[in-house]
């Protein structure tokens, strides 16, 4: 999962994002940045997350576990 | 409700497309709206650029009308074979007549002719296919024209970033007539009434006239601005109608045909938005390559005329060297959905043409 919580900020527009940031606390979280989230997971990691997915894992490092986990299968 | 039809086939297509090409950079610096979220916007739904008439004096049956001299210059199309003529549109040239017979009239066609309007949007290809097939069952008609035209652009608000950078203007000319191959062709419409406003022109109509104050620009929120005259799209409320729809309708289909997704060699759908395609081929397990949705990042989606567009753009090698299992489908406004599943090809034409406007 290289280079995840980079490619994620850059998404949200923020400097850095940690594992335990709450994904709907960021300042630009709406639904074009969840949007942009889902497509930006598929492109580097081929991954499909619905909305759902999305707000089940509330924080960056739920996503990125639940990416990974996706990924392994 | 199911539908079927023998003996007919598709002879050839042809797309006309406004020469103007606008890009989403430029459309950005009209919306309110901080560039980085607009980039977002351009990433997520795959926006780029799209053809929209510069023009707001061109009209449908200027599309359709270069089409037309097009295809009887290259001898594909005689004048005298055309039988009807089915024109799909929202945005006619006049509220009467209709732009079939304005159409009609300009080419000097022939007056054994049946000329007819459908009000149809973005599942007016199928309807529109399904109507000429239904025609072609009269001894008298043996070739339809089907045109799918539309220039909604001129009624979409640039400061509307729901909608300004999807719209396309296009016309596409669809030849269909009698065959003699024993094909059952399959098809399914659904409408539903009460969704009638979650796609529509508010103003111009009888209900509400335009006037000054129609023409307005409001702030709809979400950095939107709109008038009442303008074209206006509870997004969210397609995204999840054609998401609920269209997978089970394109599976009653297939059944129906006795088909099973295999069998069919690409999923021909109406084109909204890159994402939405993207999502319902993943939501109907069907590998990507099999349904394109690369035109509304070149053209724009120009309502009824995506489907032809799409077909014209993407298959028209193989189609016209040879046939497809093809399965259409168009959804939107009405709300309809439709779909319809046939052997296409080999096609006299397959084409794309520019339409260069005068002033």
């Amino acid at each position: 999962m290289d280079q995840f919580y980079e490619r994620l900020a850059v998404v949200i527009e923020e400097d850095s994002v940690k594992p335990d940031d709450v994904l709907s606390s960021f300042e630009q979280w709406d639904s074009l940045t969840a949007l942009s989230v889902i497509a930006m997971i598929e492109e580097h990691y081929a991954v499909n997350v619905s909305g759902e997915d999305l707000a089940e894992a509330r924080t960056a490092g739920a996503l990125e576990a639940f990416v990974a986990g996706k990924r392994t299968k | 409700m199911n539908f079927s039809f023998t003996n007919k086939r598709i002879a050839g297509v042809l797309t006309v497309l406004p020469a103007n090409e606008r890009t989403f950079m430029e459309d950005m610096k009209d919306f309110d709206f901080p560039e980085a979220k607009s980039l977002k916007l351009k990433t997520v739904m795959g926006y780029d650029k799209h053809r929209i008439v510069k023009n707001d004096q061109t009209c449908v049956s200027d599309l359709a009308v270069h089409g037309f001299k097009h295809l009887f210059e290259r001898g594909v199309l005689k004048p005298d074979d055309l039988d009807a003529l089915v024109v799909i549109t929202q945005s006619p040239d006049y509220y009467m007549p209709a732009s079939s017979n304005v159409i009609q009239g300009r080419l000097e066609l022939k007056k054994d002719m049946l000329c007819l309007d459908i009000s149809q949007g973005c599942a007016g290809f199928i309807v529109g296919l399904m109507q000429a097939f239904m025609m072609l069952d009269q001894a008298s008609i043996k070739k339809v024209a089907v045109v799918n035209a539309d220039v909604l652009s001129r009624k979409v608000s640039r400061k509307d970033k729901n909608s300004f950078p999807l719209i396309g203007d296009a016309a596409c000319i669809t030849i269909v007539e009698k065959a003699d191959d024993g094909q059952t062709i399959h098809a399914n419409l659904k409408m539903d009434g009460t969704g009638h406003e979650v796609l529509m022109i508010p103003a111009g109509g009888f209900r509400m006239p335009s006037t000054a104050q129609t023409a307005v620009l409001e702030d709809v929120g979400d950095n939107n601005f709109r008038a009442k005259d303008n074209l206006t799209m509870n997004g969210t409320a397609v995204f999840n109608f054609v998401q609920v729809e269209v997978p089970p309708m394109i599976e009653a289909l297939l059944q129906q045909a006795e088909l099973s997704a295999d069998n069919v060699d690409y999923f021909m759908f109406h084109q909204p938005n890159k994402f939405m395609l993207n999502k319902l081929a993943d939501k109907m397990k069907v590998p990507r390559d099999r349904m394109p949705a690369n035109i509304v990042e070149n053209f724009g989606n120009a309502s009824g005329a995506t489907i032809p567009t799409n077909i014209t753009f993407n298959l028209a090698e193989q189609l016209t060297a040879g046939s497809k299992k093809l399965c259409m489908a168009g959804f939107g406004v009405g709300l309809t959905w439709a779909s319809l599943v046939m052997q296409v090809g080999p096609l006299a034409f397959c084409e794309m043409i520019d339409y260069q406007e005068t002033a």
